[in-house]
């Protein structure tokens, strides 16, 4: 039989124990090209969505990604993995590139048959289609600059392909055009901003 | 509305209000030994930034809730979360004993000064045990503090010899906030030896178990003391011997972070093996469960030596500027802080009245600072206080620059006329963003002639008067509003001021 005295010894040994919690744990690289991608939510990736934050699937939820590494993790990083990298991205600096970028992982992921189910590969590819509208609607004007910082793509233009090339509609009253320099370029018909469906862009 | 007050005094309890005005005083001695409620006489400074603070109630208990204590409002004090604050304190012959808790309401949004960024939302609890013997008092005290924060993640960094982070020389951890880091203690002996006097006291604090700033003074007028936030221990211990009309006061203080501030490391991809390694960043208080800035790992020594022939009113009272009796009193000042690490980021306010974080701390540096505080009654109605400091200090923010800096300011009185004055070298400039931004001036002069409808009081919140005042300062390239002249690259820029103003109070 324990002691009155030895049973408090033990009961305190417990509470401290439990009160120090766990040691913290050290830090090494993740490997991000062997992700797989998990269906979370059909509006992750998509501006103004921040859902990928509480994602516990997405490595970089926590994370602030340079700029310096984003391109990296773009091209060398996995569809599964940039598109998570991109997608935090996003949701901290909401920008017409990240926006981009996010939307072309989305598609590779849908191109290379990366998830389990046909559903789900349905699912992605209607989140990309969101993903390059979301372009047109909310980034319009924005340029997506090549490696030299120098020559700038109109990031609507390249988006309305992307869309008409997964087999979507491009909504709103966007229409591609050849401009003076006989290049295709997306622009408004109405040439107006306000859109006649609703669009949340903040 | 400038500035509100009432109080209802009834046989059972005692309530007092505040809306701006002249302030409040702390609790520290009376059972608050983790300093959670703060004095607040900040009149000008929250003049100048037009805020609405103090504003809130205090009930204080008679008869049978005698030590009953609840401050309660919508922002007790500048910068605070509104919060209910209740205090237990009684005393029993030699012993006293306290608890306090504080419960944040919701959390306050900043505004415009960066030395008023509310501290995030959290509960605190302390426990007070005190004993006052014929010489000594020692006392005892407790605290657990932001028990919300339990299961945040943090970072820690570890130096190493050993392979390390990306080659960084440290090695990177990362935990969880867990019951024991909301707890801390504190323990204080005081020995009263005529004319010697000493304290020593020593204190652990968990990772988060913030709490305020000591404003007690303890035998003397020492300003090197324990932070107040969680996240270090510390010991100090300092001795004051009087000498007739003189005081020769040593203070020591070693202060240490249970964890260190986090270095910058920048991220990387390994495109090869497809590893990702994260970057680092400082820590601050907009993202981070706990940071280190004044916790930050302090070796200090300070030095203060007092002249005071008249030790009923003493020197280093809070109101002794206005209540000194003596023809001339003197306190000089020297603290010598060694600071070999460096801190985690501070948050400011940028032009676009954005809260952000800088990206780091200012570097490890060694700093000094010394000023000399002197009253000079030449007659009953006509009195001097001038300090003259010099030092060396850095800037909130990640700028590395250290700033050496010099001058004088001082108040003079004579009956209802008034001077107050300052002359200031290499100074930063009168706003919270000059510190931030390590933004300094070569030159600042302040001149202001005023005459009041009654002897002006220098703590009072206003007062009517009317006066005249000129200000001149010199701009470099430290300066904001500084204008490069590629005619004349040495030519410092200039700005000046004179205004008369007439100010009303009733």
């Amino acid at each position: 039989m324990c002691s009155f005295h030895t049973k408090c010894l033990w009961l305190g040994a417990v509470v401290l124990a439990a009160a120090c919690g766990e040691a913290p744990e050290y830090r090494f690289g993740e490997n991000i090209t062997g992700i797989q991608f998990e269906l979370f939510d059909p509006s992750e990736g998509v501006h103004p969505s921040k859902v990928t934050l509480q994602n516990p699937h997405n490595p970089f939820r926590e994370i602030v990604i340079s700029d310096a590494v984003k391109f990296d993790i773009l091209n060398n990083g996995g569809n599964a993995g940039a598109f998570y990298a991109w997608a935090a991205l996003l949701a901290t600096i909401p920008i017409g590139e990240n926006q981009y970028g996010v939307a072309t992982k989305l598609r590779d992921i849908y191109l290379a048959n990366e998830v389990e189910t046909a559903a789900e590969r349905e699912t992605v590819r209607l989140m990309a289609i969101d993903a390059f509208q979301a372009i047109l609607d909310c980034f319009p004007d924005q340029l997506l600059y090549d490696a030299t910082g120098t020559f700038g793509f109109k990031l609507a233009t390249l988006a309305y392909v992307e869309i008409l090339e997964l087999r979507g509609v491009p909504q709103g009253d966007w229409v591609l055009v050849t401009n003076a320099r006989g290049e295709p370029e997306a622009v408004r018909s109405t040439g107006f901003d306000s859109l006649q469906r609703e669009v949340q862009c903040f | 509305m400038y500035q509100a007050s009432f109080d209802w005094d009834s046989k059972y309890f005692l309530l007092e209000s505040f809306f701006r005005g002249a302030g409040h005083y702390h609790w520290g001695y009376e059972g608050d030994f983790f300093g959670l409620y703060p004095e607040v006489h900040q009149q000008f400074d929250i003049d100048t930034y037009n805020a609405n603070a103090p504003v809130g109630f205090v009930f204080s208990g008679k008869d049978k809730i005698e030590g009953l204590k609840i401050a309660f409002g919508p922002q007790l004090w500048w910068g605070a979360n509104p919060t209910v604050l209740g205090k237990y304190y009684r005393v029993f012959g030699d012993f006293k004993f306290a608890v306090v808790h504080q419960e944040d309401i919701a959390q306050q949004q900043a505004e415009l000064a960066s030395s008023a960024i509310p501290q995030p939302k959290s509960r605190k609890s302390t426990l007070y045990f005190g004993y006052t013997g014929r010489r000594l008092t020692f006392e005892l005290g407790g605290i657990t503090a932001r028990s919300n924060f339990i299961g945040d993640s943090y970072e820690v960094a570890r130096q190493s010899d050993d392979p390390t982070y990306l080659q960084s020389g440290y090695d990177i951890a990362d935990g969880k906030v867990g019951f024991a880091d909301t707890l801390g203690g504190k323990a204080k002996l005081t020995l009263n030896a005529a004319p010697v006097f000493w304290y020593i006291q020593g204190g652990y604090r968990g990772l988060v178990s913030d709490a305020g700033t000591d404003e007690t003074m303890t035998i003397t007028g020492w300003s090197l003391k324990e932070s107040g936030q969680g996240n270090h221990w510390a010991v100090s211990t300092g001795l004051a011997y009087y000498v007739g009309k003189f005081m020769l006061g040593p203070n020591f203080l070693v202060q240490r972070p249970i964890e260190g501030p986090l270095p910058v490391i920048e991220d990387y991809f390994d495109a090869d093996t497809g590893t990702y390694y994260a970057g680092v960043n400082a820590r601050n208080q907009l993202d981070d469960p706990f940071w280190v800035r004044s916790n930050r790992e302090t070796y200090g020594f300070e030095l203060l030596l007092g002249f005071d022939p008249t030790p009923a009113t003493p020197m280093y009272a809070w109101d002794n500027a206005q209540r000194e009796d003596a023809k001339t009193t003197v306190a000089l000042d020297f603290v010598y802080k060694i600071l070999p690490t460096s801190q985690d980021a501070a948050v400011a306010i940028n032009q676009d009245l954005i809260l952000f974080a800088f990206p780091s701390g200012a570097p490890a540096r060694n700093l000094w600072d010394v000023s000399i505080r002197t009253i000079s009654n030449f007659r009953y109605n006509m009195r001097l206080v001038n300090w003259v400091y010099a030092g060396q200090g850095q800037a909130n923010g990640d700028d590395p620059r250290t700033v050496t800096r010099w001058g004088f300011y001082g108040w003079y009185t004579y009956s209802s006329f008034n001077i107050n004055y300052h002359l200031k070298i290499d100074d930063w400039g009168p706003y919270d963003y000059h510190k931030d931004f390590n933004l300094t001036f070569p030159l600042q002069v302040m001149l202001d002639l005023s005459y009041a409808y009654e002897p002006p009081r220098l703590y009072a919140p206003a007062a009517t008067r009317f006066g005249v005042r000129g200000e001149f300062r010199n701009l470099d390239r430290f300066s904001n509003r500084y204008r490069f002249d590629p005619q004349d690259p040495g030519r410092n820029g200039r700005e000046w001021e004179i205004k008369t103003y007439v100010q009303f109070s009733y």
